[in-house]
């Protein structure tokens, strides 16, 4: 590295300028005025950009990783909304198999469908409902015996 | 006429001399009370005394803020804030550093985080210069036969001086602002950026190369 040299004489001569720049007249004379009022008020000096949100956003602008992280996790929120809102068909699912399972019925006694008790909730959710429905021997019914 | 430069009070110097470094404390002055006195005081509530505080400092401050921003309205807002905030920050203040360097700390920050947020939408508001700046040796000799653009004027060098600056970023703009504008020390830099000396000297040594890249036109 270079030490300081004449290299920036120019550069410095023209940095010279900003001396010269001036706040409009009597500034300096109302400043400290305007600083005690706004303490005497309550002011904490915490303007918009000290803010929560607006920290937050610069944190998140400053390191894109947790801009990254961040969007992350509002996905992994999102898809597990998604699932927990489908979980009661899940649910849904062990129960039929079982019921299936346990009233399977026996090679002896033949299953009759019968096609008028399988009207009714069809659309319901409640599974126990529809095999009730669906295996309901109702006394009107003669099952059929085959010979043996 | 005497000239005289307005940061200072004392007659402008020339570029081959050192800058001057403000003094960190007030002079030792019967009737001025010392920084600590008016610290303490502050703490217990006395106004009065924090608006001596605001009075010695607010020049400096206020400076430092706009040259960051190149914007006066900004710099009014958040010169005006760093005070506040220090304020209500004074019992916080141990006294490790001086008031005037914990109070720069403070702006300096601010500026900092206003300016990230702000950062794709600058805006200049510049102060106009003052009647000085035509006799100003330094600039004289700048706007002379030897330089390049000869009709320039001084309206026009400072717009094409802080357009410069405010493509620096903001570490960069800030040590040119505290050592090249108002002739802070090195070790007074660091001491306000909470960085190392050596860190200090190679980001004036970088944004001096970067702004003469950017002004060429205008230098020699």
């Amino acid at each position: 590295m270079k030490p300081d040299s004449e290299d920036f004489t120019q550069l410095r001569r023209l940095l010279a300028l900003k001396r010269h720049e001036q706040p409009p007249p009597g500034y300096f004379d109302r400043f400290s005025g305007e600083v005690l009022a706004r303490i005497r008020a309550g002011d904490t000096g915490d303007a918009v950009e000290d803010a929560w949100f607006a920290r937050f956003w610069a944190l998140i602008e400053a390191k894109p990783v947790f801009a990254g992280a961040f969007g992350a996790a509002l996905c992994v929120l999102l898809i597990s909304g998604i699932v927990n809102t489908d979980e009661p068909d899940a649910v849904a699912a062990p129960l039929m198999s079982e019921h299936v399972t346990t009233a399977a019925p026996m090679p002896e006694q033949p299953v009759i469908l019968v096609a008028d008790q399988m009207t009714g909730p069809d659309l319901t959710t409640n599974p126990v409902e529809s095999l009730e429905a669906l295996f309901d021997l109702s006394p009107s019914v003669q099952p059929v015996l085959f010979g043996r | 006429m005497i000239m005289t430069d307005p940061a200072t009070g004392k007659p402008p110097r020339n570029a081959e001399t050192p800058p001057e470094v403000p003094d960190t404390k007030p002079p030792a002055e019967a009737k001025q009370p010392a920084e600590e006195e008016l610290v303490q005081r502050a703490r217990r509530g006395d106004l009065r005394a924090y608006d001596e505080l605001v009075q010695r400092y607010q020049q400096r401050i206020y400076a430092t803020v706009y040259h960051m921003t190149a914007n006066h309205e900004d710099a009014n807002d958040l010169a005006q804030e760093a005070f506040i905030k220090a304020y209500q920050a004074l019992k916080t203040f141990k006294g490790g550093s001086s008031f005037y360097t914990w109070v720069y700390r403070i702006a300096v920050n601010k500026t900092i985080n206003f300016l990230k947020q702000r950062r794709n939408r600058p805006q200049m508001s510049l102060n106009d210069l003052d009647l000085n700046a035509e006799h100003d040796p330094d600039l004289v000799a700048l706007i002379s036969e030897k330089t390049p653009r000869r009709e320039v004027n001084l309206t026009e060098l400072q717009e094409k001086l802080n357009e410069a600056m405010m493509r620096l970023s903001e570490p960069h703009r800030l040590v040119v602002t505290l050592h090249d504008v108002q002739g802070l020390s090195h070790e007074e830099i660091a001491k306000i950026m909470d960085c190392n000396i050596g860190t200090v000297r190679s980001r004036l040594f970088y944004a001096r190369q970067q702004l003469q890249a950017y002004l060429s036109d205008y230098l020699k």
